[in-house]
């Protein structure tokens, strides 16, 4: 008896293993069953594999982080808030999905938001692990393992839903991504990998994530130009929706006082000249000062800025249509 | 509305690629094949793009039960439960109204079924704040001017005055009388219809003119100047509807501007609280709203989002309460804030989409 399948990416024929997980996978409402002297029926079976996917191996979901595939199941069904947050090696953009992860679990979100659930449970898990392992009573020296993604051609997703207390119990499905910095570096050298920022045409929000002491130490002037030629490469190259929210977030505040570097402004200024409207937050994701500044603070004042949530939009303006003919009945004003 | 379909499926989707537009084309398509001639179809599928998939719509209605079928057919993947599609099916709806409406525009004429599809679209969406949401924001607006634009048109075509003479020139000689008048007729009941076409549209000139002249309310026969305008809102949205050939020019609603104008202050036009608008209303005001058709009715009451203002008048005329889930159930907050001449218009269109679904019901 053969096995095979009208899902097209089900591999039962193969592995005897059902996509759906039934269990044998005859039960399975998809299977073909066939007897080893039948032909295959071309229409009921399976297309051929191509030449071109052979080459690509099968992805499954592992709960970890979200491929923009996966995170269109989420969309699907409601809303989903993609929030970029780009930024060079070390500058602080895993700390702050960590940080954000363990303040939802604690809920020190604030009181108006709660969880509401992730499919990226085990990817958050694994990014706030390295925050437990302690030496000497000691935070280490690097917060988080260096970003890799599974598939290096497309960006890694994390989802975290939300939802208000309040009565009407608004979900807000947030699903930021989690580039690694050589990704930022990469477009800063060569416009011709804008293609893997192609989900940014689909953002809600920007956030760039600035290392606050090394802003205001003696290689700021490096920074800062990566920085500025990130924000040229948004503007010029991928041609970013310049109403879009865009968060300069300062990481590592707590090493600087909570204070916004001064070069900050410069970088400020760069963006509003590129036709964004940047929003300058410092955020200290863990801070290694915890009694003079808490961890998590400027978290969630990034989170909520993109949401917006108590942003009031005006409503549709109602003017006056032109009309063809020339009746003046047609053509009554307010 | 299909040049849009790599945009709007960004709502369900953060990079569609070819094979998902492609895909996503051919689903538009085939659903707008089949519900062009299905006005029940349009009608739902207009709620569905403008307000979303809501309460009433279930996993055994019709329309979604057909539209997850139709994803499904070329994107077998796509989960068949309601509860996770609800996204997939507004964007899809959008799609599909919007190339209707698309479609229409282009042909020019009248649809009477695509004039209340768009109504509903325009009844929905015109006076209420945009959701926060910026793609489905976008997504919202782009379907409303597609609606806008295509309400337009057919209110032009409806609007014009046709040329009479043609009629009398298209009658040819004839051998003998009666070929003569078989001809003849036809023509002269085309110059019989166009004389009562130009008439009625000299008469919705004339007769809104002098209501709005001389500003008095036909329900009450009370001077408009000398009510509270919450209720002239109400009253003079609902006299209004009831004039206007359908669908109306697009800037009729600012004859309801000088109405509200007219003896009044400039304060009392102001922006203000919705529900000390609606608190200018009593039961009886309500009724003069209501109409008598049981389709209509139903069709209000099972879409509060899209009717919200209506909704509040079927409530106050069942002397029922309504501030408490006004909010929950239309989307409109009562504490949100409201000029009186945009709820005078949100009434009259929402009107307007009722008496043209009447229209093709009957």
């Amino acid at each position: 008896m053969r096995l095979a399948c009208s899902k097209q990416d089900c591999t039962v024929a193969a592995t005897n293993t059902c996509l759906l997980l039934n269990r044998p996978p005859e039960t399975c409402p998809n299977v073909i069953v066939q007897d080893n002297d039948e032909k295959q029926a071309p229409v009921d079976v399976a297309p051929p594999v191509e030449s071109q996917a052979e080459d690509v191996g099968r992805v499954f979901f592992s709960g970890f982080e979200l491929g923009t595939s996966d995170a269109a199941e989420i969309m699907r069904a409601s809303y989903g808030t993609v929030i970029a947050v780009l930024g060079q090696y070390d500058t602080g953009k895993t700390c702050f999905l960590a940080s954000l992860y363990l303040m939802t679990a604690c809920r020190s979100i604030g009181d108006e938001l709660g969880f509401a659930g992730s499919l990226t449970l085990n990817g958050l898990e694994t990014r706030a692990r390295r925050l437990r392992e302690w030496k000497d009573g000691a935070l280490p020296k690097q917060l988080a393992d260096h970003t890799v993604l599974a598939d290096p051609r497309k960006p890694a997703i994390v989802h975290l839903g939300l939802r208000e207390r309040s009565s009407e119990r608004q979900r807000y499905d947030l699903l930021i991504t989690d580039l690694p910095g050589e990704w930022s570096t990469d477009l800063i050298k060569d416009a011709g990998v804008a293609d893997r920022f192609a989900f940014l045409k689909r953002a809600d929000g920007i956030v760039i994530a600035l290392d606050g002491p090394m802003l205001n130490g003696p290689e700021r002037h490096a920074a800062a130009q990566n920085a500025k030629l990130l924000i040229s490469r948004l503007a010029d190259t991928l041609n970013v929706d310049r109403s879009l929210p865009f968060v300069l977030m300062v990481t590592k505040a707590d090493e600087v006082g909570m204070q916004v570097p001064s070069i900050v402004a410069f970088l400020e200024e760069q963006a509003r000249q590129a036709g964004f409207s940047p929003k300058v937050i410092p955020v200290a994701a863990i801070s290694r000062k915890p009694t003079e500044v808490k961890s998590g603070t400027g978290v969630m004042d990034v989170i909520e800025y993109i949401l917006g949530r108590h942003t009031i939009s005006s409503m549709p303006t109602f003017a006056f249509t032109d009309t063809a003919g020339a009746r003046n009945f047609a053509r009554i004003r307010g | 509305m299909l040049s849009k379909v790599f945009e709007w499926s960004r709502i369900v989707h953060p990079a569609p690629e070819d094979d998902f537009v492609t895909k996503r084309t051919a689903v538009v398509t085939a659903l707008v094949e089949a519900f062009s001639t299905d006005s029940g179809r349009m009608i739902d599928c207009a709620c569905i793009a403008a307000a979303g998939v809501t309460a009433r719509f279930v996993q055994d209605t019709p329309i979604i039960s057909e539209v997850i079928a139709a994803i499904r057919k070329v994107q077998p993947a796509t989960p068949e439960a309601i509860g996770e599609n609800g996204m997939n099916l507004r964007s899809c709806c959008a799609l599909v109204v919007g190339e209707i409406a698309e479609r229409q525009r282009k042909k020019g004429g009248r649809s009477a079924e695509c004039d209340a599809m768009v109504a509903i679209v325009l009844a929905t969406l015109a006076n209420r704040r945009p959701p926060p949401e910026r793609h489905l924001r976008e997504m919202l607006a782009e379907l409303m001017e597609i609606c806008k634009s295509a309400a337009k048109n057919s209110a032009e075509h409806r609007h014009q005055r046709w040329s009479l003479p043609r009629y009398i020139n298209n009658i040819k000689e004839a051998a003998d009388v009666p070929a003569f008048w078989t001809e003849a007729k036809k023509q002269f009941l085309h110059l019989a219809n166009s004389i009562e076409a130009n008439e009625q549209v000299t008469r919705e000139e004339l007769d809104t003119l002098w209501w709005a002249f001389n500003g008095l309310s036909s329900g009450t026969d009370t001077s408009f100047a000398d009510m509270p305008v919450g209720l002239v809102a109400l009253d003079g949205a609902t006299d209004l509807s009831d004039l206007v050939l359908l669908p109306p020019l697009p800037n009729t609603p600012f004859l309801l501007s000088r109405v509200l104008k007219a003896g009044r202050s400039p304060k009392d036009l102001e922006e203000r609280v919705l529900r000390d608008l609606l608190g200018h209303w009593d039961k009886e005001a309500a009724e003069r709203y209501v109409t008598d058709d049981g389709n209509v009715a139903a069709l209000v009451q099972g879409n509060p989002a899209v009717f919200p203002i209506s909704w509040v008048c079927h409530r106050m005329a069942e002397d029922n309460s309504f501030l408490s889930d006004m909010k929950k159930a239309t989307g409109w907050d009562p504490a949100g804030k409201i000029r009186p001449d945009r709820l005078a218009f949100q009434i009259f269109q929402e009107k307007v989409a009722q008496r043209l679904y009447e229209n093709i019901i009957e």
